[in-house]
């Protein structure tokens, strides 16, 4: 950002928050013009009468570091509301300015209000954290949008400082931080679904009411050199439990996982097992448990040598899949991967229903 | 989600699911094509010798799975007739 | 077809010496009601309650909720294939009693220990949070409470209980039988403006083939794994569509709901005004396998093209598996130039942070929410019981705990609350983003 845009940005701030005293922000040491940036700011706000408190972060490793300077900073003045901002089209920018708003919303409990570009890598993050204390208000893409940015942070700042319920965010203009809340609209579904319809078949515009998921992407990870040498495990969704369900697993949504031995076992028999989980027919699955863990054809592979002897673990992980919240999938996607981790597990086979 | 964890965590998973399109699209890694929903791995409409031999088909095909090295989402079809 | 609902409303259900409506008040002859319930051996006691909205009481065990109808010309009579012969409705005049219901609640420990086959029953609070949350709480109702023999399989217990609310709900619509109803409304199909978009309602219907009852039957025939096909929107209101009276849970449209179908009283409603309502479609999901799914999907969508579709709203019921059905259906239309919109609800979790669906196409660009079936809901205490149970599982699972029925009960979901999640959009219920 050019330095001598830094006393702009001070004077536009003091128009629309003309009450505004002290300022806190941060500048890139590992940008040239970042120290210049820095003396700018500061003789401007000598100009207005305004306190500077520059923070110059070296890179995105001292985001953190930075957050809880500012924190410390931040919490004997006691503001009313934070600001960042506005990033435009700075990466490294908007990523500080979210992790900071988030850190003070969570540490301090204040409201914060920062703007970018919607594309601006900063917005992920907002997205993830669920904060509903920040929020990130959408600019154009470079700072000749200062001025406009600036007043849509203001109005917000100001309502905000004034104790004003934010509403949706489509209604107040933020981005959503993936809060979606149940409430009463004005009108029916019916009536929202045939006025979609209608708006789509004439070619009018209208707003869907739930956009789709873009699923984060992970590399696959490398292959076994040789199943026959590798330690395996498997894991499955089925719902087959020692029978009497002995963990209390539910039928939907369940947030535990468990692992169950079958170290002696050649095959699982029906009537020791049952599946418990709402969201199939279990008819077949209690008649023959190997639909959802196929021990016998493991140790038959193991038999043969297909499986190293000695190499199958002896127990298999089980969380009845049913309904369940892909944030708590993760959770225990991570917690049974660092289970395998400590038992020396190679590759792992997971079966799904 | 369970098996994107795991690759996350540098375990190579073979994720064998009759649901295949939706673990492509959340992302799985290594996906094995399944039976059917209620019997993932095997088919009760057959004998039981047939609906072994389907299973371990399966789990040979998952084992391969684990072998190969994949750069993006792959579907592994183990050599089965399905009953729909 | 047409068909000329007589609506009858009841501001009140009363106790009386003779089944009577008379100026909105139901009078209701319990002893009759119950005599004739208890001709069914296999019952071995029945009773019966009169709930008002706004009372402070709880029912629990409730297994279905349907509207009291009855036919007074035209072919057949309601729930044709249940009460009385197979006989096509949709035609006539048909008497109903709105702003009522018959809520049949029975204790039955069931057979089956999880999955789709397990018998559920639910809940519903009459005042309060739990009202809030449900459609049903709006209504007067008669609660049929039953107890049934020991030892019965799901299919008989499913009967037994069907019959009884089935049988009861049409004896209280007699009672209108020469009677000037309130109001008049007729259903007629046809007489298309040819301006006006095409437009039909593509009804998913999730069913379990492996189930006795799949748990959605029309004329009684239980639909198993059929393609999609045709049917005329006159038929909902006669009671074609059944349920299985053993399973009743949140996210699961009732007989009630097929009777009063939203979408399909919406569309018609438009008929000619903004649209051309050209039927439905019913479209059995939940195909077991990605094979039986992308069929019948493609199906659907050819049957509407070739049916002159312009759009389709599509509604379905059921839960992840049978999402994924539904989801390749839009994208079959979409790919047919069949403009489509979908409702439905949302997952989202607890705080509403989770993802809100499951399964996505991209041309699913068209999405109106009936608002979320998994947050959270606390209950307080009530005052009355009424219901077979007095203690209750929250949770769903073999071994689950008892938990008072009359005390405060915190529910991780919607699902055990009968009307606890809005299938067609009834309500006005949404998921905001914040």
């Amino acid at each position: 950002m050019a330095p001598e845009l830094a006393g702009k940005r001070l004077e536009l701030l003091r128009e629309v928050l003309p009450r505004v005293a002290r300022v806190a922000f941060l500048a890139s040491g590992r940008d040239p013009d970042g120290r210049l940036f820095v003396e700018e700011a500061q003789a401007a706000a000598e100009r207005f009468g305004m306190q500077i408190q520059p923070l110059v972060i070296g890179g995105p490793e001292e985001i953190e570091g930075a957050s809880q300077e500012v924190v410390r900073l931040i919490s004997p003045h006691r503001p009313d509301v934070v600001v960042a901002g506005p990033a435009f089209n700075a990466g490294r920018y908007g990523l500080a300015a979210v992790e900071i708003c988030r850190t003070i919303a969570e540490r301090l409990g204040l409201p914060c209000v920062t703007g970018m570009e919607p594309e601006n890598p900063g917005v992920g993050f907002y997205r993830e954290y669920h904060n509903e204390k920040v929020f990130l208000l959408p600019t154009g893409e470079s700072a000749a949008g200062m001025g406009r940015a600036l007043s849509a942070m203001a109005v917000f700042v100001c309502r905000l400082a004034a104790g004003a319920m934010i509403g949706p965010a489509d209604r107040e203009g933020y981005l959503p931080r993936g809060i979606r809340r149940l409430e009463r609209g004005e009108r029916s579904g019916v009536e929202r679904a045939i006025d979609m319809l209608l708006a789509k078949v004439e070619s009018r515009s209208f707003v869907t009411e739930v956009a789709m998921e873009i699923w984060d992407k992970v590399a696959p990870a490398p292959p076994l050199k040789d199943a026959a040498g590798a330690k395996l495990a498997l894991v499955s969704t089925s719902g087959v439990v020692p029978w009497g369900n002995p963990d209390r697993f539910k039928t939907y949504r369940n947030t535990h996982w468990q692992k169950y031995s079958f170290a002696e076992l050649k095959s699982l028999e029906p009537g020791k097992w049952e599946a418990v989980h709402g969201g199939y027919n279990v008819a077949e699955m209690n008649q023959n448990p190997h639909y959802g863990v196929p021990l016998d054809a493991l140790r038959a592979l193991e038999a043969e040598g297909k499986i190293g002897r000695g190499k199958l673990y002896p127990a298999y992980y089980m969380i009845p899949g049913n309904q369940g919240s892909p944030a708590v999938m993760r959770r225990v996607g991570q917690e049974i991967a660092a289970d395998l981790r400590k038992e020396g597990v190679d590759g792992v086979l997971l079966v799904a229903t | 989600m369970i098996s994107k964890e795991l690759d996350r965590a540098g375990f190579p998973v073979a994720l064998i699911s009759a649901m295949y399109p939706v673990a492509e699209q959340i992302g799985a890694s290594r996906i094995v094509k399944a039976v059917a929903i209620p019997h993932p791995c095997g088919d009760p409409s057959l004998p039981a010798e047939m609906d072994r031999a389907l299973r371990r088909e399966i789990v040979t095909s998952a084992l391969k799975a684990l072998e190969t090295e994949v750069e993006t989402t792959t579907l592994f079809a183990p050599k089965m007739a399905v009953s729909s | 077809m047409v068909l000329e609902m007589a609506e009858f409303p009841v501001t009140g259900i009363q106790p009386g010496a003779k089944i009577v409506y008379e100026a909105g008040t139901l009078r209701v002859d319990r002893q009759e009601i119950v005599d004739s319930i208890l001709q069914e051996t296999r019952i071995e006691a029945a009773w019966l309650e009169i709930v008002a909205p706004g009372d402070h009481a709880r029912i629990t065990g409730i297994r279905d909720v349907v509207e009291p109808r009855v036919k007074v010309s035209g072919a057949g009579q309601v729930f044709p294939g249940v009460l009385g012969a197979v006989e096509p409705v949709g035609d006539g005049r048909t008497h109903r009693l709105s702003g009522m219901a018959v809520f049949v609640t029975a204790e039955y420990e069931g057979t089956v220990r999880a999955g789709l086959a397990v018998q559920r029953h639910a809940i519903l609070d009459m005042w309060g949070a739990g009202a809030e949350a449900s459609r049903y709480s709006r209504l007067h109702g008669l609660v049929v409470n039953l107890r049934l023999a020991k030892g019965l399989s799901e299919l008989q217990a499913h009967t037994i209980i069907q019959r009884a609310a089935y049988e009861t709900a049409k004896k209280l619509a007699e009672t209108t039988i020469g009677q000037e109803p309130r109001h008049v409304e007729t259903f007629a199909l046809g007489g298309a403006d040819p301006a006006l978009p095409k437009v039909f309602l593509i009804q998913g219907c999730l069913t379990d083939s492996h189930n006795p009852h799949t748990g959605v039957s029309y004329y009684n025939l239980p639909i198993r794994d059929s393609l999609a096909t045709l049917i005329h929107p006159n038929e909902f209101f006669d009671g074609v569509f059944s349920v299985n009276a053993t399973r009743c849970v949140g996210y699961f449209p009732i007989t009630w709901d097929w009777q009063n179908h939203p979408l399909v009283l919406g569309l018609y409603r438009e008929h000619r005004k903004r649209l051309n309502f050209a039927g439905v479609i019913l479209e059995r999901i939940r195909y077991e396998t990605f094979h039986g799914k992308e069929v019948v999907a493609q199906h659907t969508a050819n049957m509407a093209s070739q049916l002159g579709a312009d759009a389709a709203l599509i509604a379905w019921v059921g839960s992840g598996n049978a999402f994924v059905d539904v989801m390749l259906t839009v994208r079959a239309c979409e790919r047919r130039n069949i403009n489509t919109v979908l409702v439905t609800y949302e997952y989202g979790g607890k705080d509403g942070i989770d993802s809100p669906l499951l399964f996505y196409v991209p041309e699913a660009n068209a999405v109106a929410s009936t608002g979320s079936r998994d947050r959270w809901i606390e209950l307080p205490p009530a005052e009355k019981l009424i219901g077979p149970y007095e203690e209750i599982q929250i949770l769903s699972y073999p071994g689950a705990p008892l938990a008072s029925a009359r005390g405060a009960l915190t529910l991780d979901a919607r699902d055990m609350i009968v009307g606890g999640v809005d299938n067609w959009g009834q309500e006005n219920w949404i998921c905001n983003a914040y």
